[in-house]
C-alpha cells in the first residue's frame, strides 16, 4: 500500500466514524406504521393514523394463561393481575373481578354527578332503604371486610357501580371471577400498558415483566401450574415478539451470508484479501445511508432499516465490477476509470428510480429513498476514489478463463433471442391483463410481519374478550367538547337500537366514562339537600342497627356533590380514566371529534343505514377501508412516479449511451425481467405488497447495472469475458444472500428473498442475452 | 364482651399449664365418630358501623366431601356453599355471587377449621393452623393460628371450644382486634350465651 493510499483510507475511515457517531446519537428507532401511510388528507384518514398511534386498541395486551384446571387458573389469573398491576410501564390490568374504584379522593364525590343510577329515578328514602338493608345483609356475609369500609361512606355503592360501568362493555365468560375462554381452557387477562404499542423498549420491558410475574405466581401455585403456559398478544407483545424473531434470524442469516460472500469472492479472485475490500463500499453506504436519514428525519422506522440495507445491496456489486474487469498488470487506478462512466450510469439511474419514493407522499418511503441514495453514492464514490488506491497491482485476469469465454459466447448468441424475448413479454402481459387474481395487496396487515396464525390467535382472544372491533368505529362531532358529548348521550337510543337488532353487541360512548357538563348539572338539580337527606336517611333506616351518624360521609359527599362544578375533560387528567379518555378523543381543524368503540361489529351496513336514516348524528369510520384506500392511494402515486423515472431514464441512457438504440437495449432486457417477474409472483398466487415493490425495484436496479456492462463490452471478445465474471460473480453472491432471506420464517423477509433471487436471476438470463448480444448477432 | 375477653385473657397460663401433648388426635376422633352432617348455628359479628352486634342464625351442613353449606335463615335469607376454592353466595332474591375463597381469608379460616373439626381430621387441621390445646375438666380449648400468611392478615387466630366430643363455638379474632362468634350444635340455642360458651370455664381454674 502506498503512503498516499494509507493517508487516503485513514481519511476514508475518520470519516465513516464521523458518520457512525452522527447514526448513532440522533437516530431514534421506532416502530410506528404510521409512518408507512401518505400524509391523511381527510378526517378518516388522521383518525386511522391517530388510531394506529393512540387507539385502545393499539395499547391492550392481551394475556391468556392455559394449561391447568379452571379453578387454578382463575387463581393464578388473579395473582398474575395482582403482580402486575405494580409493574412500571403497566396503566391498569383487568381480569374479571369487580375493578377497585378508580376515582382519585378529591373527587370521590363526582360519583353522583358520573353515574347514571339516579337518572331514571331520583334517590328516595325507599331506594335507600333498601341499600341499607342489603349493606346490613353484607356486614353478616363472610365477605363482610370487603365492603365495611365503604359502607358509610358509599351505602348505594355507587363507586362500585361505576366501577362496573367503566369495566370493559362486553363482559367475556366468567369463572371464580376471573375471565375466561369459553370452553374454559384460558384464563384472559387485559393488561394497558402506559406507552405506545409501538415504543418497543416500553413495550420489551412490560413483556418481560409479565413474564417474570407469571414465573413468579408459578412458582407460588405449588404444583397446580406446572404444566401452565402464558400466551402474550396484542401490538405490543408482536412488535416485542418480532425484534426478538428478527434479531435471531438476522443473526444466523446475516453470519451465513457474510461466511458465503467470503468464501465466493474469496475463491472468485483467489485472494482473501479482497472479500474484507469488497465489503468497505457497502460499509460505507450503510452509515452514510443512517446519517443522511439521521440528520433528515430524526427517526427511522425498522422497516426502512431493513429495506435501505436491503436496497444498498446494489453497492455490494461495485467493488466486485472494479476487481472482475482488471487484467493483469493493469493498475487499478486504470480499471476504474475505464468502468466508471458504467458504473456511474448505473448509480444515477438506480438513484432516479429510487428517487420516486420521495415523491410518495409516505414519510417511511421518502426515508428509504434518502437512505438508499445516499448510500449507493457514498458506495460509489468509495469505489471509485478509496479502493483503488488500496488494491495492489493485478497478479492475474481473473475474467481470463476459456470456460467463460464459452459460456459468454453462447449466451451472447442465443438464436431468435430477440423474439423469444418478445413472445415471453407478451405472454406474460396477457396473463396479467387475463387473470382474475388481484394483483395487489392495499391491507395494511400486509405490512405487518405478524406470522397470520398469530393474528387469527389475536382476533380470537378480542372476542372472546369483547374487546373494541380493530375496524370499526363511531365518530361524533361537536363544536367543543361539550358538544361533542352531548352528541354522544344522543346516540343512546340509536346504539341500544342497533344492539337490539343485533348489529353489534355493544359500545362504549366517550358520554360514558365523562357525561356533558348538562346531564351533570340535571344530576346535580335531582340530589337531595341536606336537610332533604337527613330526613331521607331517618326513614330509611328505621328499625335498622346502624349506629346514629354513622353515615355522616355519605351526607358530606352528597352535599359536595351538589356544590361541584362539573367535571370536564381535563378534570380527569392523571386519574385511571385518562387515557382511555384521551384515546376517544381526536381533534381537528377546530372540531372536537369523539370516537365510540364498537363491540362485535356483526352488520356494519345495518348500522351505516340506521345512521343514515337517523340523519347521520355520527358515522361509521371503517379503519380496514380507510388504510386500503389510502395504501392502494401512495400505490398508484409510486407506480406513476416509477414511471415518469423511467421515461428521464430513458432519456439520460439515451444520452450517456450516445443514442436511443443503445438506451433500449439496456432498457428492454430490465422492464422485460420486471414484467416476467411480477407475472411469475402472480402466477404463484402472490399479491403484491409494499415489500414486493421494493423487492422487485431493487432487482431491476441491479439489472440495470448488468444490462449497462454487458452492453458496454459486447464488441470486445475479452472486455465481455470480464464483464460475465463479474455480472456472474454479482448475481451469484446476491441470489446467495436474498435465498438465505428465502428461507427465514418471517414472511416479510422470505417473501423479499423470493423476489429478488427470483428478480436476478431473470435480470441476468436476459441481460445476458439481449443487451450483452454480439454486434454481428443482433437485430433487435 | 369486654368481661369475656378478659376472663380469657385470665385463663391462659393456667390452662397452658394442663395441656395434653396427646389429647389432639383423640380428640378429633372423637368429634369425627359423632360428626353430624348439619347443625344450627348463631353468629354474632359486631361492626363499628352498627350499635348493636348483628345476630345470624341458621344451618351449618357438609353436601359433600370438601364442601360447606351456611345457610343464613334469620334475620334474612342468604345461602353461602364453599366448594374447594369457590365461593357462592346466594341471596333470596336468586342474585347470585361467586367468587374465590382467596379474597376472603375470614371464610378460608373458618372453613379449614370447620371442616377438619367436623370431620375429625387432625392432619388436616395441622396443615391449616398451629394447633394448640387445653383441657380444663372435660371442656377443650382449640387455639388455631393460621400458617397462610395471606389469611394471617386478616385472621389472627381461631379459638375452638367443645365439651368431649363436641364442638360448640368457634371464635374468630381479626387481626384488627374484631371479633366473630359462631356457636354450633347443643350450643346454637334459642337464648345463646357466647360467652360462656367461648372460654375455658372460670370455676375449675383454681382447681388443681
Amino acid at each position: 500500500m502506498s503512503p498516499g493510499a494509507r493517508v487516503g483510507l485513514l481519511a476514508w475511515l475518520l470519516v465513516l466514524a464521523a458518520l457512525a457517531t452522527v447514526a448513532v446519537t440522533r437516530l431514534q428507532p421506532s416502530g410506528d406504521l404510521a409512518l408507512f401511510l401518505p400524509e391523511p388528507e381527510d378526517a378518516a384518514g388522521s383518525l386511522l393514523v391517530d388510531s394506529l398511534r393512540e387507539g385502545p386498541g393499539s395499547r391492550m395486551l392481551l394475556v391468556a394463561i392455559g394449561g391447568a384446571e379452571p379453578a387454578a387458573l382463575a387463581l393464578a389469573a388473579q395473582d398474575l393481575a395482582e403482580a402486575a398491576t405494580g409493574l412500571p410501564g403497566v396503566a391498569a390490568v383487568a381480569h374479571g373481578a369487580a375493578p377497585p374504584p378508580t376515582l382519585p379522593e378529591a373527587l370521590l364525590p363526582a360519583r353522583y354527578l358520573l353515574s347514571p343510577a339516579f337518572d331514571a329515578q331520583p334517590l328516595d328514602a325507599g331506594r335507600l332503604g333498601a341499600a341499607l338493608r342489603e349493606r346490613l345483609q353484607d356486614l353478616g356475609s363472610p365477605a363482610a371486610r370487603l365492603v365495611e369500609p365503604w359502607v358509610a361512606r358509599d351505602p348505594t355503592l355507587e363507586l362500585l357501580g361505576l366501577a362496573e360501568r367503566w369495566a370493559p362493555a362486553q363482559a367475556p365468560e366468567s369463572f371464580d371471577e376471573a375471565w375466561m375462554s369459553p370452553e374454559l381452557s384460558h384464563a384472559l387477562l387485559v393488561v394497558e400498558s402506559g406507552a405506545a404499542a409501538f415504543d418497543p423498549q416500553a413495550q420489551a420491558a412490560v413483556v418481560a415483566g409479565l413474564r417474570a410475574a407469571f414465573e413468579g405466581v408459578r412458582a407460588d401455585a405449588g404444583g397446580a401450574l406446572d404444566a401452565a403456559t402464558l400466551e402474550l398478544s396484542g401490538p405490543g407483545a408482536f412488535a416485542v415478539l418480532m425484534r426478538e424473531r428478527t434479531q435471531g434470524e438476522a443473526t444466523r442469516l446475516g453470519l451465513l451470508a457474510s461466511l458465503g460472500m467470503v468464501l465466493l469472492v474469496g475463491l472468485a479472485y483467489r485472494r482473501w484479501r479482497l472479500p474484507l475490500l469488497a465489503a468497505l463500499p457497502l460499509a460505507s453506504g450503510v452509515l452514510a445511508g443512517l446519517a443522511a436519514v439521521a440528520l433528515g428525519f430524526g427517526q427511522v422506522h425498522g422497516i426502512t432499516l431493513a429495506f435501505g440495507i436491503t436496497l444498498i445491496g446494489i453497492a455490494q456489486d461495485y467493488p466486485i465490477h472494479l476487481f472482475s474487469h482488471r487484467s493483469a498488470g493493469q493498475p487499478a487506478t486504470a480499471t476504474v476509470r475505464a468502468i466508471w462512466p458504467t458504473l456511474l450510469t448505473g448509480v444515477l439511474s438506480t438513484c432516479l428510480a429510487f428517487g420516486s419514493f420521495l415523491v410518495s407522499g409516505v414519510e417511511g418511503l421518502r426515508q428509504l429513498a434518502v437512505f438508499s441514495i445516499a448510500g449507493l453514492l457514498t458506495a460509489a464514490a468509495c469505489t471509485r476514489w478509496a479502493l483503488p488506491g488500496l488494491l495492489g497491482p493485478a497478479r492475474r485476469t481473473p475474467g481470463g478463463s476459456r470456460a467463460l469465454g464459452r459460456l459468454q459466447v453462447a449466451l451472447a448468441t442465443v438464436p431468435g433471442a430477440w423474439f423469444l424475448a418478445a413472445l415471453l413479454g407478451l405472454a406474460s402481459a396477457a396473463w396479467l391483463w387475463g387473470s382474475p387474481g388481484q394483483l395487489f395487496d392495499d391491507r395494511l396487515g400486509g405490512l405487518t410481519p405478524v406470522p397470520a396464525e398469530l393474528v387469527a390467535r389475536d382476533a380470537q382472544l378480542r372476542r372472546q374478550l369483547g374487546a373494541a372491533d380493530v375496524r370499526y368505529r363511531l365518530v361524533v362531532e361537536g363544536a367543543d367538547a361539550e358538544a361533542m358529548l352531548q352528541a354522544s348521550e344522543a346516540l343512546e337510543g340509536l346504539l341500544a337500537e342497533s344492539k337490539a337488532a343485533g348489529e353489534i353487541q355493544g359500545a362504549e360512548r366517550p358520554s360514558d366514562l365523562l357525561p356533558s357538563r348538562a346531564r351533570q348539572r340535571a344530576r346535580q338539580d335531582g340530589l337531595p339537600d341536606p336537610a332533604a337527606l337527613e330526613a331521607m336517611l331517618a326513614t330509611a333506616a328505621e328499625g335498622l342497627p346502624f349506629r346514629p351518624g354513622v353515615f355522616a360521609p355519605f351526607q358530606a359527599d352528597v352535599a359536595a356533590a351538589r356544590r361541584m362544578a362539573p367535571l370536564g375533560f381535563e378534570d380527569l387528567d392523571g386519574t385511571p380514566l385518562a387515557p382511555r379518555l384521551q384515546a376517544m378523543r381526536a381533534d381537528a381543524n377546530g372540531a372536537v371529534r369523539g370516537l365510540v368503540t364498537l363491540i362485535g361489529v356483526r352488520d356494519a351496513l345495518g348500522l351505516r343505514q340506521r345512521l343514515l336514516d337517523a340523519g347521520e348524528p355520527a358515522w361509521l369510520l371503517d379503519l380496514q377501508a380507510t388504510a386500503e384506500t389510502m395504501a392502494a392511494g401512495w400505490r398508484t402515486r409510486v407506480l406513476w412516479a416509477l414511471a415518469g423515472a423511467l421515461v428521464v431514464l430513458a432519456v439520460v441512457l439515451s444520452l450517456a449511451l450516445r443514442g436511443p438504440v443503445r438506451a433500449a437495449r439496456v432498457l428492454a432486457p430490465v422492464l422485460l425481467a420486471g414484467l416476467l417477474l411480477v407475472a411469475a409472483l402472480h402466477f404463484g398466487g402472490v399479491s403484491l405488497s409494499l415489500f414486493h415493490i421494493v423487492a422487485a425495484i431493487l432487482a431491476a436496479g441491479l439489472g440495470l447495472d448488468y444490462a449497462l456492462f454487458f452492453e458496454r463490452s459486447r464488441a470486445d471478445a475479452g472486455d465481455a469475458r470480464r464483464t460475465l465474471h463479474a455480472v456472474l460473480l454479482c448475481a451469484a453472491s446476491t441470489t446467495l444472500v436474498f435465498g438465505l432471506l428465502a428461507t427465514s420464517s418471517i414472511p416479510v423477509l422470505q417473501a423479499i428473498g423470493l423476489t429478488v433471487a427470483l428478480g436476478v436471476v431473470l435480470n441476468l438470463l436476459l441481460a445476458a442475452m439481449l443487451a450483452g448480444r454480439r454486434p454481428a448477432d443482433d437485430r433487435p | 364482651m369486654r368481661a369475656a375477653t378478659v376472663a380469657l385473657v385470665l385463663a391462659l397460663p393456667w390452662a397452658t399449664a394442663s395441656a395434653e401433648p396427646d389429647g389432639l388426635p383423640a380428640l378429633l376422633a372423637a368429634m369425627g365418630a359423632q360428626g353430624e352432617a348439619r347443625t344450627a348455628f348463631v353468629e354474632r359479628r359486631g361492626s363499628g358501623l352498627l350499635s348493636e352486634p348483628l345476630l345470624l342464625r341458621g344451618e351449618l351442613s357438609r353436601p359433600d366431601a370438601g364442601q360447606l353449606l351456611r345457610e343464613v335463615r334469620d334475620p334474612y335469607a342468604e345461602s353461602s356453599l364453599i366448594d374447594g376454592e369457590r365461593v357462592v353466595v346466594t341471596h333470596a332474591d336468586g342474585g347470585e355471587r361467586r367468587f374465590s375463597i382467596r379474597r376472603a381469608p375470614a371464610l378460608q379460616a373458618l372453613r379449614d377449621g370447620l371442616l377438619a373439626l367436623l370431620d375429625g381430621d387432625a392432619a388436616a387441621l395441622e396443615a391449616a393452623f398451629e394447633v394448640r390445646m387445653d383441657t380444663v375438666d372435660g371442656r377443650w380449648r382449640l387455639q388455631l393460628s393460621p400458617r397462610d400468611a395471606r389469611v394471617r392478615e386478616d385472621i389472627q387466630r381461631l379459638d375452638a371450644f367443645g365439651a368431649d366430643g363436641a364442638l360448640r363455638c368457634v371464635l374468630t379474632r381479626e387481626a384488627d382486634g374484631g371479633l366473630a362468634w359462631l356457636l354450633v350444635g347443643e350450643a346454637a340455642v334459642d337464648a345463646p350465651d357466647f360467652e360462656a360458651e367461648c372460654r375455658l370455664p372460670l370455676a375449675e381454674r383454681a382447681a388443681p
